[in-house]
């Protein structure tokens, strides 16, 4: 149970505030609703390099990071398909540096051109570290278009290509920060031994004299059902084989989220899971296999990925992956509640990390309702098995299926 | 009206108090208890001296501790962890340098359903040879894959040429996977999991019921594990003179580099004082190495120093990855900034914001009973006096730019530097 309190700005910006006795540090978390499904598809790549160029000096302060140490803080950020979430743990007597250095990077940023030249280059560097330079690092820049033809989705965070990043230019930025780094487009969440009273006057202080902007309405393109099966074959110069399998799935909000999400705790989480007890030590067909939700806004996917063993076939792996995935129907109360009291457990011990909750009350408020983090508990426990077998036999099909089969080069 | 341009005032961060357990005896047992309650959360943590310096081959260290839970004297590797998993417990089994450690995560409303099924698993681990085979095969494809990565590759040249007059230095390849026997582990387990005072970490709501639980159900573990004082040996590798490494990856289009040497025990009066001078260096976003190598150049999507403290030396280390048509720029750089460190004086705000930074990186090491027991546990397996942290955050204090300067001279000559880089650039 994660209580809070909240207050809107006149600007729009919402503030969620979280109180821990517990601990000297404070968490500042500032989340912008934008990430790469609100760019335009031959500027890929663009929130991610953005993410970077928020760092790049604002315009009163020239340098984010330096004053922040100063005062004994730490910050980072990331950016997904969906959202982009700056945060700051900082001693919480010194929580005023937090408010003065974001809200002057909202207000606007110094759009420097050197800025843009560097980060430029650091995320090409990304790209190659985390994507190029990395086995089976570009699966994501294959599978995603697989499974999404028309959706944003379709491109990772990083960019559908490195030429996307080199093309980027300075009033393509300058117009990207207007549209949507305003406050009415973001959520300010701070958990810590603060008090809400001052952390709204604070925030009326900081951020009051923003202007709220004219934040697009967003209307991504649906993705159409997918009615075929679809294969896609790599070669690359890895050591395994390796396989995966995208299904589509519900958007974050529908209720049958939880039942996807037990679905792939029960198929792969822990070592008494499925595919863990009868593909990799039963069969010996993989030596690695996992089940994971992509976890996303908008409609996501439930992805099973594994490396093969040797002497295994794609067929031969493919079609075991298919046999146990029609075996959850039999699935029986007792492990079903397994799952769930796991889910719980993690749910509970993710609550001993301040910057944890101020997090998830931050994308559970962008959501539309900072109070939904506390119903997941009940949620997850009202799961029906009903409801997971039809969930998994109408998903665990081939039309509903897309798949990547890596081969390692011989 | 606000002042935009000036930075709201900075206050000094205020002192940490660090948590010392409370130290319950039970027959000749200690059991270190840190009642630090927040969320209803208990994790126990069992140190064994069984670290990587026992092994006599690589991997056996980490390959025991993870063999544990794959079946005990009268259970079954599923029959056990589906009972973990059904109380949404969670065990976590590494391996250190010096010691290996398994730990339960569990509510503390379940600790009573799990703890002594944690303690079959401790102590009467039954190493079934058809987990074994299965475990080992699957960990040498898992190395096959990272031996692929550049970065990787580096760091275990690195260790190897840093560390070979001990067992840490081991070379280490994915077949050594094969030759490890169902003995090998037997003898390991038997050899070296061992009680001591320093055994048992218990961390979170601890309450009467988990006090209870922990006594009874751990009061005759001597009968099965042997109680020994630690005498441990130690090790200590010879500083080098410098060598400099190059391995081709082919189409690698990054290249990794490692460079670094052997500094002093973490007692020595000149640790603390390096911990600065590494940080100043590469050790946080602010640094000389990042603000050139990225944040001016755009070389690389990050480059870091650490010092790794391993019992009676500490091994230094500044590593990156770099587009590889700039790794030669990138190498000449890091010396560069090495060669600024050790001729001119780091300027007043540059030391303040360090200083402030580590203060406030010391603070948040500690935020949470977990965190907060591990800094506690670190301290004790290393045999450092209780007040070592408090002397820490002295020298952080204390600390002037002479001898930042002074002390980049007497240990980051480049002749006493190793470097590795793995690329394809030559």
């Amino acid at each position: 149970m994660i209580e809070f309190k909240k207050h809107v700005l006149n600007n729009g910006l919402k503030l969620i505030v979280h109180k821990d006795k517990s601990t000297p540090v404070v968490a500042f978390n500032l989340l912008y609703n934008v990430g790469a499904r609100d760019e335009n598809p031959n500027r890929t790549g663009f929130a991610h390099l953005f993410e970077h160029l928020m760092f790049g000096g604002s315009k009163h302060i020239p340098n984010f990071d330096k004053p922040l140490q100063k005062a004994g803080g730490e910050n980072n950020a990331f950016t997904s398909n969906d959202i982009t979430n700056y945060y700051i743990t900082i001693p919480k007597n010194n929580l005023e540096t937090a408010f003065w250095l974001d809200s002057d990077r909202m207000m606007e940023l110094a759009f420097s051109p050197k800025s843009l030249e560097v980060q430029r280059n650091v995320v090409i560097e990304e790209f190659k570290q985390r994507y190029l330079n990395q086995p089976y690092g570009d699966v994501w820049l294959h599978l995603r278009p697989l499974a999404y033809k028309k959706h944003p989705y379709q491109w990772p965070t990083i960019g559908k290509e490195i030429k996307h990043i080199e093309d980027a230019n300075l009033s393509e930025v300058k117009s990207f920060f207007y549209k949507f780094y305003r406050p009415n487009n973001a959520v300010l969440s701070i958990a810590g031994d603060v008090d809400f009273n001052e952390m709204v006057a604070l925030t009326e202080k900081w951020f009051g004299d923003i202007p709220k902007g004219e934040i697009p309405i967003r209307n991504y393109p649906k993705e159409p059902k997918q009615k075929e099966y679809r294969l896609l074959k790599l070669e690359r110069d890895v050591p395994a084989n390796a396989i995966y399998m995208a299904f589509h799935m519900v958007d974050r909000l529908n209720p049958d989220y939880y039942v996807f999400d037990l679905i792939s705790d029960v198929l792969s989480n822990g070592q008494s899971s499925r595919l863990y007890n009868k593909l990799i030590k039963e069969k010996k067909y993989f030596s690695e296999i996992q089940a994971y939700v992509t976890g996303s806004f908008d409609d996501g996917l439930l992805v099973i990925s594994g490396k093969l063993n040797d002497n295994i076939d794609f067929a031969t792996a493919e079609l075991a992956v298919w046999d146990e995935l029609s075996e959850l129907e039999k699935i029986k109360e007792e492990e079903l509640q397994k799952v769930k009291n796991k889910v719980e457990s993690a749910l509970v011990f993710s609550e001993v990390n301040v910057l944890n909750k101020a997090m998830t009350l931050a994308v559970f408020e962008t959501l539309g309702n900072a109070d939904w983090a506390n119903d997941e508990p009940r949620k997850y426990q009202n799961v029906s098995i009903e409801r997971f077998k039809k969930i998994a036999k109408d998903t665990f099909i081939k039309d509903n299926c897309s798949v990547l089969h890596y081969y390692a080069k011989k | 009206m606000i002042n935009r341009k000036i930075q709201p005032k900075i206050n000094p961060i205020n002192k940490v108090n660090l948590s010392v357990p409370e130290k319950i005896k039970s027959n000749n047992l200690i059991f270190n208890l840190f009642d630090l309650t927040t969320q209803e959360v208990v994790r126990l943590t069992l140190i064994f001296p069984a670290g990587m310096d026992k092994q006599l081959q690589p991997f056996i260290s980490s390959t025991t501790v993870s063999m544990l839970n794959k079946g005990t004297s009268s259970k079954e590797a599923f029959e056990i962890m589906e009972t973990f998993d059904f109380y949404g417990a969670y065990i976590n089994q590494t391996t250190q340098y010096l010691y290996s450690k398994v730990e339960l995560y569990t509510l503390n409303k379940n600790f009573e359903k799990v703890i002594d099924l944690f303690y079959e698993v401790v102590t009467q681990p039954s190493f079934p040879e058809k987990e074994l085979k299965i475990f080992l095969k699957n960990q040498q494809q898992k190395y096959l894959i990272m031996n692929e990565e550049v970065d990787f590759i580096a760091r275990k040249k690195f260790n190897e040429l840093l560390l070979k007059d001990t067992p840490f230095g081991i070379v280490a390849n994915a077949e050594d996977y094969s030759k490890i026997s169902r003995e090998d582990i037997v003898q390991f387990y038997k050899n070296n999991y061992t009680i001591n005072k320093n055994s048992f970490y218990v961390s979170g709501l601890v309450d009467d019921a988990v006090i209870n639980s922990l006594k009874n159900t751990f009061s005759d573990i001597n009968s099965v594990l042997k109680y020994e004082e630690q005498n441990v040996k130690s090790y200590q590798p010879k500083n080098k003179e410098r060598e400099a490494i190059y391995i081709n990856k082919k189409n690698a289009i990054q290249s990794a580099i490692v460079i670094g040497r052997i500094l002093p025990a973490q007692t020595h009066e000149d640790y603390f004082d390096l911990l600065f001078l590494s940080t100043v260096l590469g050790g946080y976003f602010g640094s000389r190495l990042m603000n050139n190598i990225r944040e001016d150049k755009g070389y690389t999507y990050g480059i870091y120093s650490q010092i790794i403290p391993i019992q009676d030396f500490s091994m230094f280390l500044i590593a990156t990855e770099v587009g590889k048509d700039v790794t030669e720029n990138t190498l000449k750089e890091i010396y560069k900034e090495i060669d600024i460190l050790k001729n001119e004086l780091i300027d007043e705000e540059e030391l303040i914001t360090v200083k402030n930074y580590l203060t406030g990186k010391f603070m948040r090491s500690c935020d949470g009973p977990f965190k907060m027991a591990d800094l506690y546990i670190k301290n004790e397996l290393a045999d450092l006096k209780a007040d070592h942290y408090k002397k820490y955050l002295n020298a952080i204090n204390e600390i002037t730019s002479e001898k930042i300067r002074s002390l980049a001279n007497k240990y980051f000559d480049k002749n006493a530097l190793t470097e590795v880089v793995v690329g394809d650039y030559k």
